[in-house]
């Protein structure tokens, strides 16, 4: 899961001009992303080890993948994933950067290294909020409340739900748990609810909704902002919606990259989810150290 | 005393209020404009012709984009900074083409943001 685009980062730390990475981003034909690109973009192998497995082929009449399996650098199933991530949009950004040699291999490699140590969430984040089979009981909760229409998306939701969980850790509290409850019972009332929403569409459509009672809320947007907030004002709004504007935004950047382009709306406050709506919600009730809230998807 | 003007454009008030701390501690004697939605900014723009505008994508009535475009078309010089969440492959080569110097994935960090806006101000 990615915090930024790789064409982002190349402009922010002046990798690349900006000029030459706009015409990149305009080519119209996909790049033809070979394997040794896709190795070194997926850490399975070195720029060394690529530029060996090149001259090698310049002798022998064989595939990269054939020759780069005889040396052991890659295994039969590393080929076979390789494959599956032709189609992300940082790896044919990585095979332009090559073909109009912006970059060479090494460079190449060493950009992605950086990129990668930079931009990816650790594990230690997710580590810490880990307890008991999280990601099967994410699975079944989504499965089970998830509507036929909208069966064909799971995966999906269940990578939005771990995202959120990844920047809930970042930027609020260490240890969010999933309870085994539903969403209303779990917030005990409807009274004095605080909603933050909003929409995404695209390739997938579908409203979030974050719902929490107003202490939870107000410890909510004191810790996003890193400011004292002491009651629901203007402030606090603009604080849990900017989170949860960020999240959607990495959700964006994610859902691009497996060329799914999506977008959103600004996000919204409100002081109730209407029962009708509530009702048709994947709900993902959660127990965090600042209160309780629930996470809820409404597939559209 | 710096004497420049930067104009801020974005939906989130927690957003306007943390680039405006962080302006006033790195930029001394800077004036700080605000806008809310892009129609707003276009107009302030209009008025004040800022040396620096740093850019929402995401608000409601015109977003970022449309302003954007608006801005470049009223003034070629006009420098953009786009500040966004919404950093894919399909906005950030849009905002660039449209004209913006350079495009700032949130959440924001200082260092970084100060390297970007320094040669502008």
């Amino acid at each position: 899961m990615l915090n930024q685009y790789l064409g982002n980062y190349l402009l922010n730390h002046n990798l690349v001009d900006r000029d030459i990475l706009i015409s990149l981003l305009d080519e119209n034909k996909k790049a033809h992303v070979k394997l040794g690109v896709l190795a070194i973009d997926s850490n399975l192998m070195t720029a060394k080890q690529v530029s060996e497995v090149h001259e090698m082929q310049k002798r022998f009449d064989k595939k990269f993948g054939e020759l780069a399996v005889e040396k052991d650098y890659l295994k039969e199933a590393d080929v076979d994933y390789l494959l599956n991530q032709q189609k992300l949009n940082s790896i044919q950004l990585s095979q332009l950067l090559i073909d109009h040699k912006v970059f060479s291999l090494e460079q190449l490699e060493e950009v992605l290294h950086a990129y990668r140590k930079e931009n990816n969430f650790t594990d230690e984040q997710y580590r810490l909020m880990q307890k008991g089979d999280l990601n099967k009981i994410l699975e079944s909760m989504i499965q089970s409340q998830c509507d036929p229409l909208h069966i064909g998306k799971t995966q999906e939701y269940y990578d939005y739900v771990k995202l959120f969980l990844r920047n809930f850790v970042r930027f609020i509290d260490h240890q969010p748990l999933i309870a085994d409850s539903n969403g209303k019972m779990f917030l005990e009332d409807a009274e004095d609810v605080i909603v933050a929403s909003q929409e995404i569409y695209g390739t997938y459509n579908m409203v979030i909704y974050l719902i929490m009672k107003r202490e939870t809320f107000i410890d909510f947007a004191s810790h996003y902002s890193k400011m004292k907030i002491n009651k629901r004002d203007e402030l606090a709004e603009a604080s849990v919606a900017e989170f949860l504007n960020l999240n959607n935004g990495l959700f964006t950047i994610n859902m691009s990259e497996e060329g799914n382009p999506i977008m959103l709306k600004p996000p919204t406050i409100l002081d109730e989810v209407d029962d009708l709506v509530l009702g048709s919600l994947i709900q993902i009730p959660i127990i965090t150290g600042i209160g309780k809230l629930v996470l809820a998807i409404k597939p559209q | 005393m710096s004497g420049k003007k930067v104009l801020l454009c974005d939906d989130s008030m927690l957003i306007r209020v943390q680039l405006k701390n962080f302006l006033n501690n790195h930029i001394e004697g800077v004036t700080i404009l605000e806008a809310a939605n892009g129609r707003v900014a276009i107009d302030i723009y209009k008025k004040e012709k800022p040396n620096l505008v740093l850019m929402d994508i995401v608000m409601p009535e015109t977003d970022g984009l449309q302003c954007l475009k608006e801005i470049i078309d009223m003034d070629k010089d006009a420098k953009v900074i786009v500040l966004s969440s919404v950093g894919n492959k399909e906005i950030l080569k849009e905002t660039l083409k449209i004209g913006a110097i350079n495009f700032i994935q949130k959440p924001w960090e200082e260092e970084p943001l100060s390297k970007t806006i320094q040669p502008y101000i």
